[in-house]
């Protein structure tokens, strides 16, 4: 009994040693997709969908698509390779699977002349393809190899059911403990490149997942006026035909550039020191250039706006009182000076002596 | 990056220059190359100019010259070297705790005051100010005596 309760008690300890050592096995992990060691465990998902590339996993590879030339065209290559084939028996040699099976995760030559051909062609046609072509394009050469498509993270899968657990997790060799590769099974590329997203289908199988910019679609225009009105007729844009148009004829054309132009002096304050002379001389050095107008020596006289140092009142009080004495100082200059004849002082008692005496006698 | 300043000797040059130069600071710096108090603003000046290139112009006007006897008379200038400041034609003051308000006398200590002070102009120019208040500290503020007509 004691016995008992002491491996009872003791059980505790052993499991959270497991548990101690599975966490401290499961901190660290290294995901060979991403290629970078994360503790985030089942959480973490490897970056597929911004790389453009996929995994092949019978390889250990990772196919990237930024040096192909056509969409999907490494991984093509890859899939038809002698190299993928030799792994993809390996395997399945190891983890059990028909022979059958193979078929689905390869391209055949066949196919792959197809599509090669079919490139060609494109290459020689001009650039904007109709989606019929890429269609065919994409049908025709890799409908068989839509089945090898692989994706890390999602876990359904075809393959014998004792290597899938339905896990997510794509950094252990340990296959039997997590499913990678994926079946396409029946199922052909998009057409667009393109196609689902985190989507699994019940059924298991995979949707494609080669990123590719998906191609515009044709819109149906939802409105009716104006029709045969449009920028390359020069027609006005409709905000102008409801009467404001008029007015914006009858602006002279000559002003039309300068007030587009001073559009950019409408973000300046408008309340900034010398705003209307601004406006109003960007205006005349416009027409200057332009040769409407010639350009004036302006008055000789013509002083700037200054506040004096001594003054009181307006500037322009200041500069007029600046002009009157410049003009005064002018005068004086101008005048001839008279001569002045001296005469001797006479002063009053003098003069008065003088009246007097005459009185007296 | 040092600038060679336009020296202006006619009048006719200054007010093209002031009437030319739009939603800029004009700086106008009046003395003569051979005054040493001119030689170390035209220094500050010249280093300067490429910094404040987006917001200001600098210019030298020659005070020795006949021509620009009446700006001397009308911008009040008696001592050098003077430097007086435009917006769009327009005069701008600066309260810098001295006499003369509307115009800056003397030379700058480094070339930091000199942007300093003609951002501050620029700012208050861009808001409608007229006159705008001195970003320096007094030390570093040129001293002089202001004489009323010579008295």
């Amino acid at each position: 009994m004691g016995d008992q309760s002491q491996s009872n008690r003791s059980n505790p300890r052993i499991e959270s040693r497991r548990q101690g050592s599975i966490k401290k096995k499961s901190e660290f992990e290294f995901c060979k997709v991403c290629n970078l060691n994360h503790n985030q465990g089942l959480r973490h998902k490897p970056e597929h969908a911004s790389r453009n590339r996929f995994w092949c996993v019978f390889c250990d590879t990772d196919v990237d698509e930024l040096t192909s030339s056509f969409a999907c065209a490494n991984a093509i290559n890859h899939l038809a390779s002698v190299n993928h084939l030799k792994n993809l028996k390996q395997f399945s040699w190891k983890y059990g699977g028909s022979m059958d099976q193979l078929e689905a995760f390869i391209v055949s030559d066949a196919d792959v002349a197809k599509w090669e051909k079919k490139c060609v062609t494109l290459q020689k046609e001009p650039v904007l393809l109709s989606e019929e072509r890429r269609k065919e394009v994409s049908n025709s050469g890799i409908s068989e190899a839509s089945n090898a498509c692989v994706l890390p993270y999602y876990s359904t899968s075809s393959l014998p059911s004792e290597t899938c657990s339905g896990a997510n997790s794509f950094h252990s060799k340990d296959f039997s403990g997590s499913c990678h590769a994926l079946s396409c099974s029946g199922r052909q590329w998009s057409s667009d490149g393109y196609s689902g997203t985190e989507e699994v289908p019940k059924d298991g199988t995979m949707l494609s997942r080669f990123e590719g910019l998906p191609d515009p679609s044709a819109i149906t225009l939802g409105y009716s006026e104006n029709v045969g009105s449009n920028v390359p007729s020069e027609a006005p844009p409709p905000w102008l035909t409801d009467g404001l148009y008029i007015h914006y004829e009858g602006i002279s054309g000559d002003l039309v550039p300068l007030l587009n132009k001073s559009g950019k002096s409408q973000k300046l304050n408008p309340k900034r020191v010398g705003a209307a002379w601004a406006e109003r001389r960007k205006i005349e050095l416009e027409m200057e250039k332009r040769g409407e107008i010639v350009r004036k020596d302006y008055d000789a006289n013509w002083l700037p706006n200054f506040g004096g140092v001594w003054q009181s009142g307006t500037r322009k009080e200041s500069r007029k009182e600046f002009e009157r004495e410049k003009q005064k100082l002018f005068k004086v200059e101008v005048e001839p000076e008279i001569p002045t004849k001296i005469q001797p002082c006479v002063s009053k008692r003098m003069k008065m002596d003088d009246n007097g005496g005459h009185m007296c006698g | 990056m040092s600038f060679v300043l336009t020296t202006l000797t006619k009048k006719h040059e200054v007010d093209t220059i002031i009437r030319d130069t739009l939603e800029k600071v004009l700086v106008l710096r009046f003395g003569r190359p051979t005054d040493r108090a001119c030689l170390v603003l035209d220094d500050i000046l010249s280093k300067s100019a490429w910094d404040v290139s987006k917001f200001a112009t600098v210019a030298l006007v020659d005070i020795d010259s006949e021509e620009i006897q009446v700006y001397l008379k009308y911008f009040d200038i008696t001592l050098i070297p003077s430097t007086v400041f435009f917006f769009n034609a327009h005069h701008m003051k600066m309260d810098s705790g001295s006499a003369d308000h509307t115009k800056w006398i003397g030379a700058f200590h480094k070339k930091q005051d000199f942007i300093d002070v003609v951002e501050a102009i620029y700012r208050g120019a861009m808001k409608g100010k007229l006159i705008v208040k001195c970003p320096l500290p007094p030390e570093r503020i040129p001293k002089y005596q202001l004489l009323y007509k010579g008295v």
